[in-house]
C-alpha cells in the first residue's frame, strides 16, 4: 500500500472542508477555515484576532506594570523557598521557551529552580545539546525522568491506531504529569512555565490538538488499542492537578515570560551567543516525534498546519509580517526530500514496518469525540478561567 | 567467588554522600521487597551486605564529596577486605577507576582503568555529547548481573565520559555509541554500570534485583 499522493490527500481534505463551508482566511492573521470553528466579522477578521485584541492585549503588560508584578511574584517565591534547596520547579525540553526561561529564572530573577527533563525517548540531538549547555552554564543539577519506553511506544501506537489527530498526547501528558508529580513530591509550591502570549497567544483549535490531560480519553484509546498495561507511565488527571494541587496543596503556576518583553528572535540570538544553544527550524521540533507529527502527519493527513497558529501568534505580537507568514506557509513544513527517511526512522523506532505506518496514514480520520472523553469538564473549567481572568486565551 | 543465590534478607546500603538519585534506588528495592537503607554515616554501613554507589555530575566533585563524607575508610575495608559486592552507577562507576580525564582527583582504583571523554573525530559515526537516551547493552559475560536481562536489553544513559578498562576482561557488557565502550565492568566483587538502572524501568529493575541477589 502506498501513501496517497500529497495532491490526492489535499484534494480529499479540501473537499471535506468545502462541503462544510467555503474557504476563507483571516485578513489580519493567517488562520483559516481549516479551523472548522473559526468565525469572521464583517471585515474578515477572525475570532482568534478579536479574542486577542479584546481579552489578551488589554491585560498583558510587559512594561513597568508587568515587571513590578513579576518582582512581587518573585519576592513571594523567594520568601516561600527561604532556606530550601529549591524555591520553584521547571521543565526543560531544550526548546526555546523553556531554555530562555531557565536563563531568565537563574540569571535575572535569582531563583533556585529544580530543573527537570522528561525523556519520552524522542529527544533530537539539538534538544540534548541545548539541555546540556543550559544546565552546564547555569550550574544546575538536572533531574531526568525517563518514561518507560515499552509503555510509551505502545501508547503512541494506540493513538496511531485510533486515527485521532492528536498523536502527541502520550508525550504531552507525560511531560505535564511528571511536572505536577515532581512539584508535589518535592513539596515545591511554584511551577515556572514557559507558556507565553508572545509566541502562543493563538491556541491550537481543540479539533486539531485535543487536551493532553483527559484521562478517560487516554484510557479509552489505550484500552481499545494498547497491548500492555500502563504501569510506569505517569498519569495526572485534570481534577487532581487543577483542583487538588492548586487549591488544596496551593501549588501555583507562574508564567514569567508574560511579564516581560519576549521576542523570539532576540531570545534565540541571546541563547546562541551566550550558551552555544542550537536553534531548530520550527516550534516543538526539539522532539523527533513532534517534528514528524506536526510537520508531516497533522498537515498531510488532517489538513491541520500548526504553523498557522504559531505564525498568527507572531503576527499579532508584531514579530512577523503576514506576508512573511504566507510565504513560509507556501512550502510544506517538512522536507520532501527527507520524508522517506523520516518515515522509516519513526516506524523503526516504534517497532512497526513502514507499510504499517502508511496504513495508519491512509485509514479514516477520527475525531476526539469518537472516544470517551471529559471535554465538558475542560470546557466548564476554561469558561471559569476566562471569566475569572486566570487565563486570557483558551482553547476551543 | 561471586555467584547467584536466593538469599534475600541481605541489607543493601545505598551510599549517600550528597550525589545521585538515592531515593530512586530505595524505591526500586522497596518494590522488590529487598531490605535497603540509605547510608550517610560510617555506622550505617556496618551491617551492609551490598553497596550501591550512585553518582552524577563531575568526577572531582564526586570524589571530593565521598572523601568528605567520612565513609571512605569503611568502604575500603568492606570492599577490599570483606569483599562485599558494590555496584557503582554512572559517575559512581567511573569513580571505581584509577583516574579520569575529566578531573585531577585520584579515583578509588578498585578496577584498573582510566575514564576518558568520547572522541568523535576518528569514528565512523559522528558522536555528539552527551550520550543521552536509551541504548542497547550487549552483555559479554552472561553470569550474575545480566541474568534474565534479554539480549539487547535497553538501558538509559546520560554521560560524556566512559570507562576504559586496563584489562579487557574486566568489561562485563558493551554498548555502541560511535564506537563500542564498556557499559558495565566487574572485577571480583566490584561492579560498575555506566547507564542508570534506576531510570531504565524493566531491564534496570531486573539488573538491580540480580545485584541484590548475588551471593559471594
Amino acid at each position: 500500500m502506498k501513501f496517497l499522493s500529497d495532491i490526492e490527500k489535499k484534494k480529499q481534505i479540501e473537499t471535506e472542508m468545502t462541503s462544510v463551508k467555503a474557504y476563507q482566511r483571516c485578513s489580519n492573521c493567517v488562520m483559516d477555515t481549516t479551523d472548522s470553528k473559526i468565525t469572521f466579522d464583517d471585515s474578515g477578521i477572525c475570532y482568534h484576532c478579536q479574542d486577542f485584541y479584546t481579552n489578551v492585549l488589554p491585560n498583558w503588560h510587559t512594561e513597568e506594570k508587568g515587571s513590578l508584578e513579576l518582582e512581587r511574584i518573585v519576592k513571594r517565591i523567594k520568601k516561600c523557598g527561604e532556606g530550601k534547596e529549591f524555591d520553584c520547579i521547571m521543565g526543560l525540553s531544550g526548546g526555546l521557551d523553556s531554555s530562555y526561561l531557565a536563563h531568565l529564572a537563574v540569571t535575572k530573577l535569582g531563583l533556585k529552580p529544580l530543573v527537570f527533563h522528561v525523556d519520552g525517548g524522542w529527544n533530537s540531538q539539538m534538544a540534548v545539546n541545548n539541555i546540556e549547555v543550559i544546565v552546564e552554564k547555569l550550574g544546575l543539577d538536572l533531574y531526568t525522568e525517563v518514561i518507560d519506553w515499552e509503555e510509551m511506544k505502545d501508547l503512541q501506537l494506540a493513538f496511531f491506531k485510533a486515527g485521532v489527530s492528536n498523536l502527541d498526547i502520550p508525550q504531552d501528558h507525560a511531560f505535564v504529569s511528571t511536572m505536577y508529580h515532581f512539584a508535589n513530591k518535592h513539596k515545591i509550591r511554584f511551577i515556572l512555565n514557559g507558556g507565553n502570549y508572545a509566541t502562543e497567544c493563538v491556541r491550537n483549535p481543540l479539533e486539531w490538538i485535543y487536551h493532553g490531560t483527559d484521562i478517560p480519553y487516554i484510557r479509552d484509546i489505550h484500552s481499545r488499542f494498547g497491548t500492555r498495561p500502563l504501569i510506569n507511565y505517569p498519569l495526572s488527571g485534570i481534577l487532581w492537578h487543577k483542583i487538588y494541587l492548586r487549591y488544596y496543596k496551593k501549588i501555583k503556576v507562574v508564567k514569567p515570560l508574560n511579564y516581560l518583553p519576549y521576542d523570539k528572535r532576540e531570545a534565540e540570538e541571546l541563547l546562541i551567543r551566550e550558551y552555544g544553544w542550537q536553534p531548530y527550524p520550527q516550534k516543538h521540533f526539539e522532539s523527533r516525534f513532534t517534528k514528524f507529527y506536526e510537520g508531516y502527519w497533522l498537515p498531510e493527513k488532517f489538513g491541520y498546519d500548526t504553523r498557522k497558529v504559531q505564525y498568527s501568534s507572531l503576527i499579532l505580537t508584531k514579530q512577523m509580517s503576514r506576508e512573511e507568514a504566507l510565504e513560509r506557509l507556501s512550502i510544506p513544513a517538512y522536507d520532501p526530500k527527507a520524508i522517506e527517511h523520516e518515515k522509516s526512522y519513526i516506524s523503526t523506532k516504534l517497532g512497526i514496518s513502514t507499510s504499517a505506518l502508511e496504513a495508519y496514514f491512509n485509514s479514516p480520520n477520527k475525531k476526539y469525540s469518537d472516544y470517551k472523553n471529559q471535554e465538558y469538564i475542560f470546557s466548564i473549567g476554561s469558561r471559569v478561567m476566562k471569566w475569572s481572568g486566570m487565563e486570557r486565551s483558551v482553547k476551543r | 567467588m561471586v555467584g547467584y543465590g536466593k538469599v534475600r534478607e541481605k541489607m543493601i546500603a545505598i551510599i549517600d554522600y550528597g550525589l545521585g538519585n538515592i531515593r530512586a534506588f530505595a524505591n526500586v528495592f522497596k518494590r522488590l521487597n529487598m531490605p535497603c537503607r540509605i547510608a550517610s554515616r560510617r555506622d550505617e554501613l556496618a551491617d551492609a551486605a551490598r553497596l550501591i554507589l550512585p553518582g552524577v555530575g563531575s568526577f572531582d566533585e564526586a570524589m571530593r564529596l565521598l572523601e568528605a563524607s567520612g565513609m571512605r575508610a569503611v568502604l575500603d575495608e568492606l570492599v577490599l577486605e570483606r569483599k562485599i559486592p558494590i555496584l557503582g552507577i554512572c559517575v559512581g562507576m567511573q569513580m571505581l577507576a584509577d583516574s579520569s580525564e575529566e578531573g585531577k582527583s585520584k579515583g578509588l582504583g578498585w578496577i584498573p582503568g582510566e575514564v576518558r571523554k568520547f572522541d568523535g573525530s576518528g569514528l565512523k559515526h559522528k558522536t555528539r555529547l552527551p550520550h543521552m537516551g536509551w541504548n542497547t547493552v550487549e552483555p559479554l559475560r552472561r553470569d550474575n548481573l545480566f541474568r534474565d536481562v534479554p539480549d539487547g536489553g535497553r538501558f538509559y544513559f546520560l554521560h560524556s565520559y566512559y570507562f576504559q578498562c586496563q584489562n579487557p576482561d574486566d568489561a562485563l557488557a558493551q554498548t555502541e555509541y560511535g564506537d563500542r565502550f564498556p557499559a558495565a565492568v566487574s572485577k571480583g566483587n566490584v561492579f560498575g554500570v555506566q547507564f542508570h538502572p534506576e531510570k531504565s524501568h524493566h531491564d534496570g529493575v531486573q539488573l538491580l534485583k540480580n545485584f541484590g541477589s548475588l551471593t559471594c
